[in-house]
């Protein structure tokens, strides 16, 4: 009965965990209204160093999103922390491009990096993971 | 009678045959095979891999030697204080790799802050424990005024500075002319915005253009300092050449770190994740984190950088300020710094370099040894305030110890020529 429960704790820890790594830059959100993708102006992301991100973002219909407002908060689930900075949407590039700056990480190891979207009524959520 | 001497023969050869065996075990170099990742972050630590410096936009002289010979002689130069015994020197001692080897530091009276090395300072966007300036000329200011430290005034400074005919030459050189500061009713010889009831009343009592001009020349003072501190950088360690031997596959520098200082290593960027804080050629990455440390005696827990962080934004002399010479957009690190609670007691990651030179630890000198930092890591107590991110380590004796070793394989002498180094 106890091997039956490991087993099954294990197995629900290494499902978790998988579902966890998905290190994908491009992602549906929570609730599917938008597609969501990143790319870092600092490539390969280094840590200790400030950089930008763009991120950008379509609708269900795969519209470019033009005036959403975009926040980004990032941490460290493993070690209960999160970014160093405060990473802000500092212009709107267009064709649903935002530039968001400030954006460091200052530790090795698995961030979560999520992205809220409120366009005009609809709000959603996006985390994406990143292994440095 | 003849067993009873093969027993004590036997008994003496076992005596000195066991610790000969247990010293050259730990002595001799153990080739390991480091994986290609544990090699990668090897290297990520080691001094090849320090980049070039960053420009500092908000010191125009940062990078100007003549500056940085002005700034010497300004760090070493005891004038600069209330009583004229006391310099920037004092507390930050070139052959203590800039640190003075005290609990606190010990200027006009006894500090509360254990004085933290300058070297490889440049590299950081935050300076002081809490990160309460944003620059290394914004930091020299504040000790200078400070009535723990230099406990002298701004007014007093620039008259040192306009009546020394060798300063003054190198000041305006750098600075262009002085203003002439000669009428006393203007230009008192001690005032500054201080809490000192009589350095603030004879700071009050001069013009706003006035207090303007002695304020430049304070400015001006502490870019100079800056400019010399910028060259005090760390020097190839053991470590560093170790790590070029694995790199090179080179047996010399392989042998350059023992058993134990490698398995220290191992530890160290391991099982007692140290690494995580303390990673980048200089092995720190700048930022804050809350490790549980306890309040010196009798002092209130420090707020660190929850209390740092309101005062670099507050800050006149910040990279945004009046007398910054940085231009929009080159302040990012202020412009996006981050404020919060999770900030409470988290105090600046000290550099390792050199770290076993520069005893006791902590923002306020807490412990006093390094392996009594790592027994405080590897129990990760609850935090007085806040919350300490560090979980138990669980390392043994033996771990601790190792660890210890390769710490000590982390110092050498500064890169920057001895001709900085002495008054």
């Amino acid at each position: 009965m106890t091997l039956l429960i490991r087993i099954f704790i294990t197995f629900m820890l290494c499902t978790s965990v998988f579902a966890e790594t998905d290190l994908s830059s491009s992602k549906l959100s929570d609730k599917k209204h938008f597609q969501v993708s990143y790319t870092s102006k600092l490539d390969p992301i280094e840590i200790n160093n400030l950089h930008a991100w763009i991120i950008y973002i379509k609708d269900a219909n795969g519209k470019a999103v033009h005036a959403a407002e975009v926040t980004v908060i990032g941490g460290m689930p493993e070690h209960n922390h999160g970014l160093p900075t405060k990473p802000q949407v500092t212009k709107n590039l267009g064709d649903g491009c935002y530039l968001l700056e400030g954006m460091k990480f200052h530790m090795l190891g698995w961030w979560a990096v999520t992205v809220s979207i409120m366009n005009e009524n609809t709000t959603d959520t996006v985390t994406f993971n990143l292994k440095l | 009678m003849l067993k009873s001497s093969r027993n004590i023969l036997f008994a003496i050869t076992i005596i000195i045959l066991v610790p000969l065996f247990l010293w050259w075990s730990s002595q001799s170099n153990n080739t390991f095979n480091w994986s290609a990742d544990e090699i990668q972050i090897l290297e990520s630590l080691s001094l090849n891999k320090l980049p070039p410096l960053p420009k500092d936009h908000s010191n125009a002289v940062a990078d100007n030697l003549r500056a940085a010979e002005f700034g010497k002689h300004l760090f070493f130069d005891e004038r600069f204080s209330y009583n004229s015994k006391i310099s920037c020197a004092t507390c930050h001692i070139p052959k203590l790799y800039f640190t003075d080897g005290l609990i606190t530091a010990v200027g006009a009276k006894t500090g509360v802050r254990n004085s933290p090395t300058l070297v490889g300072t440049a590299y950081s966007p935050w300076q002081f424990w809490d990160g309460r300036s944003d620059s290394q000329w914004s930091q020299a200011l504040a000790p200078l005024e400070n009535d723990l430290e230099h406990a002298a005034s701004r007014a007093q400074f620039s008259h040192i500075i306009y009546a020394d005919k060798n300063y003054r030459t190198c000041y305006e050189e750098l600075f262009g002319p002085m203003p002439d500061i000669t009428d006393k009713n203007r230009f008192p010889t001690a005032a500054a915005p201080v809490d000192d009831k009589e350095l603030n009343d004879a700071w009050q009592a001069m013009t706003k253009d006035d207090q303007n001009a002695i304020t430049n020349i304070f400015v001006n003072i502490a870019k100079a300092i800056a400019a010399y501190e910028r060259l005090l950088q760390p020097g190839t360690s053991r470590f560093d050449n170790y790590v070029e031997g694995i790199i090179n596959n080179d047996s010399k520098n392989l042998k350059l770190l023992n058993k134990n200082e490698i398995l220290g290593l191992r530890l160290f960027i391991g099982k007692a994740q140290c690494i995580n804080c303390h990673n980048g050629p200089l092995f720190s990455n700048n930022e804050f984190h809350n490790t549980g440390i306890l309040s010196a005696a009798r002092q209130l827990p420090s707020l660190g950088r929850a209390n740092g962080v309101r005062l670099v934004l507050a800050d006149p002399f910040n990279c945004q300020g009046e007398y910054s010479a940085a231009k929009n957009g080159q302040c990012d690190n202020l412009r996006f710094v981050k404020l919060g609670d999770e900030l409470i007691a988290a105090h600046k990651v000290p550099t390792l370099r050199n770290v076993s030179e520069t005893a006791p630890y902590m923002h306020a000198g807490q412990i006093d040894t390094l392996e009594d930092v790592i027994a405080h890591y590897n129990q990760a107590p609850e935090a007085m305030v806040g919350h300490n991110e560090i979980k138990p380590l669980n390392l043994n004796y033996i771990e601790r110890r190792q660890l210890v070793a390769f710490l000590n394989s982390l110092s050498a002498p500064l890169a920057t020529n001895p001709q900085w180094l002495t008054r």
